[in-house]
This record gives structure tokens, sequence and C-alpha cells, in this order.
């Protein structure tokens, strides 16, 4: 029979700490490191957005 | 990203359309092409490469159309044009499944002149004739960039030895860089910065709306200052942690190899007692036989002569009689001494030797014996009239007794003597194998182990406590800036602070998850490498080095292999390539499940371009042996020399197609032999002569069988490859094979 691929147990390291997270602090980390993967949005933007999130979510 | 089909048409040495249909994954994964050397294996890599990212192999857009097939372009007409192509269906990681298609056009404006276009990147959803091509406006590049980024595309399709041998050597070929990109490592860099910027802009909107109140600004400095320390101190206690996590993995290692030298040690004990055993067995059984020897020696030396004697007693007998009538026994002086008196002039008693006395003399000398003569026969004359003579005879009488059983004694010396230095030639090995020093060794390394994860420990007690002096001072610095924070403006100074406070942990969030994910992918890798590299070979093991995530390899001493052999090298150049592309998917799998937004990437397809070169026929079998199973495609394309029976045994159960690619040429090669291939007890010759003359070759390719078909099938897809005219002009000088797609039901 020819071989299949063996498939490894797949790791999970990201979904638990970010599953150790409370939700706010998750929410905003995804949110920072999001935004970093969008090349279309200028540093200053980015900067802007994040900033305005948080004093946002202090309210 | 997974072939369905591959198509070359009048690319490079391909002249005509030459196709590739792959299985599918789900079923079989691999796919070989024998090729005879320089035939155009490798066109096939540059071919993808081509079509991925548009390379040109050195040539300009402008002069692209030296891509075009030789023999092709030199039927072209002057004024008319001519085109080649690269096209491959593929599956996308997002399911998706496209046709795209790398084309040239190439004009022939004159005789003498070529031009061309930039190759362009075409593509239609289906696979059917009628769909039109269209030109990607580079959504589709980009598509194809994600999910086989050109930086790794030599991990990927390679010619056999990636990056030129170099990997695994520390050279030049860095996998880390590209790997960074594809994993966008660098996100969590920018991220901290974009927090930290964020930071620095609230710390000032704060100081302004703060003003002139001084002692609130300067708690936060004080507070700005612990929180820095507080941060430092936790990055510290988390490389303290992974160190101590290193740690503990090493002494691990040790303390199993420990165990097991130990064991051995143990064993190694025991066959030392066994030796000393043996040795003292050899001692005495040396002993016995020369005992045994030298008994029989006196034996044969004390008793021997006696049966030869024995019949002449009875006339020595009476010759000692006569002696002693004659008073010549016991003579009490020897011939030497008769001789001395008859040369001086005096007796001993002091008269002169007359003539008279001396006459005497020389007659009594005639009948002196020699000094050992009288001695002897004096003793014999003892003997026989002592009464010894039946001691002697007696003696006589046991000697075969005593010599069968002194040769007994002897003989079971000798055995044991052999059954000894059996037994110690035996030992021997095993106790060199069980080293002794290595034992010693291992304790070194493990009580040094101990000794390091002692002092990381107390180390991150250290820590451990300067953070929770850090944290109980940044409490007590909150109390103090609420008190300090001037009541004008003091809601909207008091979310900048909770927001500033925010960021500072999503800070210290971005340097602990991205610690969490360097280390998550070179666990991944190290293991996926520790996994297949360990079904190939043993005693030593392959590592992932940190600095730049290039494999090695270690011996049993945990010492880096400077100069592998060959073969093993490149057991490890495949493992890493297949585990490379395993961890690339796993982790991109773990950031979506994470919800980090991530290009998908999806299974891995592998061109091996001669994957069995450096390796001898032992390594060779080994890797026939790995690849099988380790991708779900893989098409590996082999030379005659790749292809010795021992792959072809190996490989055969796992192959789904074989294709052939066929030289056409005049010429006669020098070695008709490499030309034949052997498969499912055929021998196709890849040779197709042509008439001298002509241009002097083009390449096609032919499908030779289907391996999980039954016999009638392979044998009607054996005879329906047939080869059609390329120009009816030229009929039957240049060939090229029909499209072999839909075969078979396939």
């Amino acid at each position: 029979m020819p071989a299949k691929p063996r498939k490894a147990p797949k790791p999970t390291v990201l979904r638990d700490f970010f599953g150790s997270l409370d939700d706010k602090t998750k929410g905003l980390l995804l949110l920072t490191l999001n935004l970093e993967a969008d090349s279309e949005i200028p540093p200053k933007a980015k900067q802007e957005k994040l900033e305005a999130e948080l004093l946002r979510r202090v309210k | 990203m997974i072939f369905e089909r591959l198509t070359l048409h009048n690319f490079q040495r391909y002249g005509g359309t030459n196709t590739i249909e792959f299985p599918d994954p789900e079923e079989t994964s691999l796919v070989v092409i024998l090729a005879p050397n320089n035939t155009g294996k490798t066109t096939i890599l540059r071919a993808i490469d081509f079509l991925f990212y548009g390379s040109l192999g050195g040539e300009g857009s402008e002069t692209s159309w030296k891509l075009v097939t030789d023999v092709i372009r030199d039927e072209t007409q002057a004024g008319t044009e001519v085109k080649a192509w690269v096209e491959a269906r593929l599956k996308f990681p997002d399911n998706q499944t496209l046709t795209v298609r790398r084309q040239i056009t190439a004009r022939r404006p004159t005789e003498n002149k070529w031009m061309a276009e930039s190759p362009k990147l075409l593509w239609r959803k289906t696979d059917s004739p009628n769909e039109k091509f269209q030109a990607d406006d580079g959504h589709y590049q980009v598509k194809i960039d994600n999910a086989v980024p050109q930086d790794l595309f030599s991990w990927f399709y390679f010619q056999g030895e990636p990056a030129n041998g170099k990997m695994g050597r520390g050279a030049t070929a860095s996998v880390l860089e590209p790997l960074k990109k594809v994993l966008q490592i660098r996100r969590w860099k920018d991220a901290r910065n974009n927090v930290q910027a964020v930071i620095q802009s609230l710390t000032q909107q704060e100081a302004k709306e703060a003003g002139a109140n001084k002692a609130f600004l300067e708690v936060r400095h004080r507070e700005s200052v612990v929180r820095k320390g507080l941060e430092t101190n936790r990055l510290d206690l988390n490389a303290l942690k992974t160190a101590e996590s290193e740690l503990g993995r090493s002494k691990a290692r040790l303390d199993t190899e420990l165990a097991e030298v130990s064991s051995q040690a143990k064993a190694s004990q025991e066959l030392y007692t066994q030796l000393q055993k043996h040795k003292l067995d050899e001692q005495q059984a040396q002993q016995a036989i020369d005992t045994a020897d030298s008994q029989v020696c006196d034996l044969v030396k004390s008793t021997l002569a006696i049966p030869l004697l024995d019949p002449a007693f009875g006339p020595a007998d009476r010759h000692l009689e006569d002696l002693r009538t004659r008073n010549l026994l016991p003579a009490d002086v020897s011939k030497g001494f008769i001789e001395r008196l008859l040369k001086g002039e005096h007796c001993v008693c002091g008269t002169c030797l007359d003539a008279t006395k001396r006459e005497e003399l020389t007659k009594y000398l005639g009948l002196t014996l020699a000094a050992q003569t009288n001695r002897d026969l004096v003793a014999l004359a003892d003997a026989l009239e002592g009464g010894k003579e039946s001691a002697l005879r007696k003696k006589a009488g046991a000697f075969p007794a005593r010599l069968t059983r002194l040769t007994a004694e002897r003989g079971a010396a000798v055995a044991l003597l052999k059954r000894a230095q059996d037994a110690i030639e035996g030992l021997m090995p095993k106790i060199e194998k069980a080293s002794m020093d290595r034992f010693a060794e291992l304790v070194n390394l493990v009580r040094r182990a101990e000794r390091e994860i002692s002092d990381n420990q107390r180390s991150q007690a250290e820590k451990a406590e300067s953070i929770r002096k850090q944290e109980s001072t940044l409490a007590s610095l909150a109390t103090e800036l609420a008190k300090a924070r001037p009541k004008k403006g003091a809601d909207k100074m008091e979310g900048i602070a909770k927001a500033i406070e925010m960021a500072e942990t999503l800070r210290e969030k971005l340097n602990e998850g991205e610690t969490k994910f360097r280390q998550a992918v070179h666990g991944i890798l190290q293991e996926r490498l520790t996994h297949y590299f360990g079904v190939a070979t043993s005693g030593n093991t392959a590592w992932i080095d940190k600095e730049n995530f290039l494999p090695s390899m270690h011996d049993r001493n945990n010492l880096v292999v400077t100069n592998p052999g060959g073969g093993e090298q490149q057991v490890l150049n495949l493992a890493f390539v297949i585990a490379l592309a395993e961890m690339r998917t796993m982790i991109n799998e773990d950031m979506t499940s994470a919800g980090l937004g991530v290009r998908l990437l999806g299974d891995q397809s592998f061109v091996l371009d001669s994957p069995f070169t450096s390796a001898d026929p032992n390594f060779m079998k080994a890797i026939a042996e790995f690849l099988p199973g380790k991708a779900p495609q893989m098409l590996l394309l082999l030379a005659k020399q790749n292809w010795p029976d021992s792959v072809r045994e190996t490989l055969a159960p796992h192959i789904s197609r074989v294709y052939g690619v066929r030289l056409h040429t005049p010429v006669t090669p020098n070695d008709p032999e490499s030309f034949r291939f052997h498969w499912k007890g055929n021998t196709v010759d890849l040779r197709e002569p042509i008439v001298a003359g002509k241009p002097s070759f083009i390449t096609s390719s032919r499908t030779l069988n289907h391996g999980h078909h039954p016999p009638s099938c392979q044998r009607e897809r054996m005879s329906s490859v047939k080869f059609r005219p390329l120009r009816s002009s030229q009929a039957a000088q240049f060939r090229k094979p029909r499209s072999i797609a839909g075969h078979c039901g396939r």
C-alpha cells in the first residue's frame, strides 16, 4: 500500500497562549498584531487606531 | 499548494507539449520521472520557477525568446511568431483550483532577429480549452507568492542537495530570514514598537494634563522607571525558565544515556568478573600442561632406557665381573691420571719410572676407562649388585600407565585452556562496548547539569523576589499617583493612566507571546526533524541550530559532526526540507486557530532532483525507504545512476506513476545502457534515434506505466503512447508525445 503522510499532533502554543489571557487583553493583543499584518495602513494610523481603542476601552 | 497537472510547451528542451499528470494526493503521493543524464530533469525545476515567479534563468525579458526550444525556433518562419509556456493546474490552500500559465511570445521579424515581450501570467478557472485565459492583474501572482514564497522555493523544489550542498555546514544558506518572513515574526516586534509609541503619546498627553503638577509627574517618572525594570526582570525570568527547561531536557537525555551506560557498566563489571575467572582458568590450565609435560619428560628420562637396557643386563653383569676380577673396578685411577704419570719421570711413590714400570703402566692405560664411563658403570654395577634391577624393572612396567595418566591430565588442561581463551575472546568486545570511560564522563556531565540547574533556580528565585518587590512598589506608586493627580481633569487623566497601564500590559504580553512563538517554531522544527531523521539513521542525532535554524548532526558525545558522509547528510537535508514544510503549515494552523490573521498555508508538493546524489548504495536504499509518505505530493527526477535495483524495488510499492524523458538525437551515445531503464519487468530505451544532419536533440516525455492499474490497462497505456509528427513536412524527424491526460479513466 502506498505510504500516507504521517500527520503529527497539531501544536497549539499560540492558541494556548491567547487562551490563557483575559478577554480584554486577548482582544487588544489580537488587534495590535492584526494591525501589523495589514501593510496598507501607515504606521502613524496604526498608532492612532490602537491609542483610540485603548482610551475607548478604559472609559 | 498541490499540482494536479504540469505542462511544458516548447519550453527549453521540451519541444511540443509535455504533460505530467499527478495523482490525487489523497490516494498516492509519489511520481517518478526517469531521464537519462542531460535530458532536462533540471529544466522541470526551472519551468516551475518560471511559472511561479517569471524567473528567466539569467535572461532578460527582451531575450526571453531564448527559452523557446531551439529546434522550434529554427522552424519558425521569418515574420511569424511562436509561443512557449509552462502551465499547471494548481490546488491552493483555500481549496481553489486554478489553471495558471506563464507564456512567452517570441517573434521573428527577420531571419536573424528575435524579439519577445515580457512573459505574462495567465489564468482560467477551469481546465477546459473552451475557457479563454485571462491576464493576471497581480491577484494570482500574490496568491502563488503566498503559497510558496520565492525565498523558500529552493527548499521545496531542490536540485540534488538544497542550497548547493551548503546546508547544514553553516556556510551560506540561512533559512531563518525567509522563515521569519513567512511566519511573520516581525509583526510581534512591530506591534511592540507601536505599543511603545502609544505609551509615549499617552504619557505626553498625561503630562500636558498634569501641567505644573510636579509631584504627579515625579511619581509617574518613578513608576515608569520601576515598570521598565520590572519588564526586564520578567524577560530575564522567562529566559531563565526557558534555559532551565532546556537544561532539564539535556539532563534527561544524559540521564537516559547514563542509565543505559550504567546498566552496561554493571554488565561490564559482571563480564569483568567472568574474565578474571577465565584468566585464572587459563593460567591454571597452562600450569597443568607444563607440569604434565615436565612429568612426561621425567618419566621418559627415568624409565625409557630400562626396556632397552634390559637385554644387556646379562652381558653387562659378566663384563663387570671380569673388570672386578682384574681389579679394575671400581677404578680409582683414570686414564688421564695414568697419562699424566707417563709424561713424568717418577711414580707417585717417588721411585723412578723405569722402562718396566712404564710398560706396565701403558698396559694398564689400555684397561682404564673415561671418568664418566667409569662412574656410569659403577652405578650400573651398584644397581645390579644392590638388587635395584628389580626396582627399575618395576618402574619400567608402570611406565605405560603413568604415561597414559599424564597424557589424560595434559589433554584436560589443553581443553580447559581453549575454553578459557575462547571465553576471554568472546568477552572482550562486550567489555569494550560497555565503556567505563563513558560512564565516568556521563556522571560528570550529569553533575555539571545539576549544578547549572541549581544555579538557574537560585537566579530564578532572586528574579522572582525582585519582581515581587517591584510589583509592590508599583502598587504603592499607583496609590501615590492617584493622590498626586490634580483635581482638575482628574477623570480624563485617570483614563489616560489606565490606558497607559493597559498598554504596558500589552507590551509585556507581546514579549511573552513572541518568546513562546519563537520557541514553538524551533521546537516543532526540532521535533519533526528528529522524527524524520531518526527513521533513516542511527548513532548521530539531528539538531536545529537556534541561530540560523539550519540542521546539523551531533555524535554520541553531543559534538557536531563536521564531516558527515554524503548519504547521511542527504538524509538530513531531505528530513529538514520536509520538516520545514510541515512546521510551516502547522504554525500557520496554530496562528489561524489563535485568531491571528494570516494567509492560509496548505500542504506542500516537493520536486526533488536526484535526491540520491552523494549517497552510497546503503544510503540510497535508506533514502528510498525514507521518502514515501513524507509529503502529500512528491515528484522525483531520477537519472539511471539513481535508479538501481535497490531503489526501484524499495520505491515501487509507493509509486503511482512513472514518466520517461526521451531524448531524440542522431548521436549514438558512448554508453547506450544509460538510456535503458527497467520498470515492472520491462526495459525502456529512452533514446530516440533521428537522422543525422538534423538539429541535434529535442526532449519529450512519455508515460512508462501506471502503477496502480491492472496489467491490461498498463499494456493499453504503454501501447497508447504514440508520438505524432512535430511538423508534417518533417514527419518522423522530430516527434513529440501526445498529451497523456485522460488516460486510464483519469
